[in-house]
């Protein structure tokens, strides 16, 4: 009831506003939520948005912080957001499990950047070399889901290793403090790791599950099942301006972090530019290369379907079409810059 | 004659808690009725018969998870407790430790403890008794405050009485302050043991693979919103049961004030 209230107020509100501007606004209004705190790995929709790529295409967007990838996809559904940044792997046990009504849209992380840092202090050198070690992960999420995928392509005994649960916070202090000898979790954000490293002298490395033996698709753009099928053009539209973006940011890293630091004045420029630095490997896989950014295969989506629901034991296997909506990539595709 | 009147008042009881399961009821019913009627998907609000198949699947794990938040609970009060409790005498006692003391108690009740928690984690090591810490740290603040202010609210001239029949100050404490502090003490105590609940599961989302916590973020991990549902309803079981447990703990200690 108050909702509807503020709902009516607000209304009431931009009505007089726009009566008293003098202009009709034709933009659509949008709201884009990430997958968490601003990073790196979001300059590219910054980007988008500074340099007009959304007004451009008749979208005024709003972008907002978001809570972890099953937080996002659970927001996108309910019509909170429009739009969302989400893990391939959120998306798929969301559909499977409760049935959430979205799909991804496109698929931005050609390779999921999730996989195992450690200290080269500790010694580590190789998958193998986990046997017998200290980790810490968080409860859930993608890194932990991936995880038995990434130990049983490379033999490793889980047993072998014991495991700490701690919030994501505590995991870059736990691994600091030499608590643990490695931890779960994005390597795109590698660099703040780096950063707190050096700060005590020491080396922090990444292992990406992708480079042994797990092929997974990362965060990707989704959309409501509502607005895929009654705004195709809205998403479409969405989906090349923001791929447009995100390209660009590749391309210009420095240019992008300081765009986001100047819409974002809290974020850290020079983490924002590993993180960018990180991005273009993740990005940039051979298979977009020659098809264009946000470019999904659907042999590697369904293998991607095959590794999550085996991993979580899911209520349901789905279809490539359940989780994945193929026919809004933008035409011409955006290919990267040589 | 008192055999009729404890049989009426035995009557009375039962419609009172008859009245209170009832509301229960039509509570859980309309819960029920609305999600089926409106259709609500389960990933935003599942229906109690949801919920409780959901929770029947969880069983085998419930009570060892279960007891895991109970001991951070119990250990994090009884340790509260253990801390608050000379706090508040000395700060009676001494305006100097009262000058001391409260800056920075009001300081540690003013950080969010979840900002601090994954430090906490980082000083004290990981396991039971991070979580015991983290509970006690939210708990105890309400205890200081109240016995304090139940120690000072003795009436001056019950206190210049006894002096004057020639009391020493550990007798004046024992018989008469004391005494008077209960009913304050135990109102902080009801409020603490509600806190230690929410700081033991607090402390299980920051760190730990075993509590209530635990379950509720790997549940809601999993993207099963009805399990989750159904560990928060084990969770408010577990807080009414310790929150009962004080006030039965109050009656047998200070009769003198309980209604019966």
């Amino acid at each position: 009831m108050t909702k509807f209230k503020a709902g009516l107020i607000a209304a009431v509100a931009v009505a007089a506003l726009s009566v008293a501007s003098g202009k009709a606004t034709a933009a659509d209004k949008v709201s884009f939520a990430f997958d968490w705190i601003v990073n790196g790995t979001h300059a590219g929709y910054f980007v988008a948005k500074s340099k007009g790529y959304y007004s451009d295409a008749g979208m005024d967007v709003d972008l907002s912080r978001g809570f972890g990838s099953g937080d996002t996809v659970k927001r996108v559904g309910a019509g909170a957001a429009m739009f969302g940044v989400a893990d391939a792997s959120a998306v798929i046990a969301a559909r499977a499990n409760e049935d959430i009504p979205v799909r991804m849209v496109a698929v931005v992380f050609g390779k999921a950047p999730l996989g195992v840092i450690y200290l080269a202090e500790s010694g580590i050198k190789s998958p193998k070399d986990l046997a017998g070690r200290t980790i810490a992960r968080t409860a859930s999420g993608s890194s932990v889901n991936m995880f038995p995928g990434f130990l049983k392509a490379n033999g490793v005994e889980r047993s072998t290793m014991r495991e700490m649960v701690a919030d994501a916070n505590t995991l870059l202090p736990m691994l600091m403090s030499r608590r643990v000898d490695a931890v779960l979790g994005q390597t795109v954000n590698i660099g703040r790791y780096r950063k707190m490293a050096q700060q005590q002298g020491m080396t922090a490395m990444g292992m990406n599950y992708a480079d042994f033996g797990l092929e997974a698709y990362g965060n990707a753009l989704i959309a409501g099942a509502d607005t895929i099928e009654k705004q195709p053009d809205l998403v479409k539209r969405f989906v090349a301006a923001s791929l447009k973006g995100v390209a660009y940011a590749l391309a210009n890293p420095d240019e992008a972090a300081a765009t986001v630091k100047q819409m974002q004045p809290e974020a850290d420029l020079g983490v924002m530019k590993e993180e960018l630095a990180e991005l273009r490997g993740i990005v940039l896989t051979d298979e977009v290369k020659t098809n264009g950014v946000g470019y999904a295969s659907a042999r590697r989506m369904s293998a991607n379907i095959d590794m999550v629901t085996e991993a979580l034991s899911l209520k349901r296997k789905l279809a490539v079409e359940d989780v994945y909506a193929a026919q809004f990539q933008p035409e011409p595709p955006i290919l990267p810059a040589k | 004659m008192t055999a009729v009147v404890a049989r009426n008042i035995g009557v009375a009881k039962a419609v009172e808690y008859g009245q209170a399961i009832a509301a229960a009821a039509i509570g859980i019913g309309a819960w029920e009725l609305i999600c089926r009627w409106l259709d609500v998907p389960v990933w935003l609000l599942p229906a109690p018969s949801r919920i409780w198949t959901a929770t029947l699947e969880l069983v085998p794990v419930l009570p060892m998870h279960t007891l895991a938040t109970l001991w951070a609970i119990v250990g994090g009060f009884l340790l509260a407790i253990a801390a608050a409790v000379p706090i508040a005498v000395a700060v009676v006692y001494s305006p100097l430790a009262r000058r001391v003391l409260y800056p920075p108690l009001l300081m540690l009740q003013s950080v969010p403890k979840v900002a601090v928690a994954p430090l906490l984690l980082i000083w004290l090591g990981y396991g039971m008794h991070s979580n015991i810490v983290i509970a006690a740290s939210i708990a105890f603040f309400p205890i200081v405050i109240n016995t304090a202010t139940g120690l000072e609210a003795v009436e001056a001239e019950l206190l210049d009485l006894t002096r004057s029949f020639g009391s020493g100050p550990f007798k004046v404490f024992w018989k008469v302050r004391l005494p008077s502090a209960m009913p304050f003490f135990f109102s902080s105590l009801k409020v603490a043991i509600t806190f230690a609940v929410i700081g033991a599961v607090v402390a299980e989302f920051i760190g730990g693979d075993k509590g209530l916590g635990y379950l509720i973020l790997s549940s809601s991990g999993a993207m099963n919103t009805a399990a989750m549902f159904g560990v928060l309803v084990i969770m408010s079981v577990v807080g009414i049961a310790c929150f009962y447990a004080v006030v039965a703990a109050e009656r047998v200690l200070c009769p003198w004030y309980m209604p019966t």
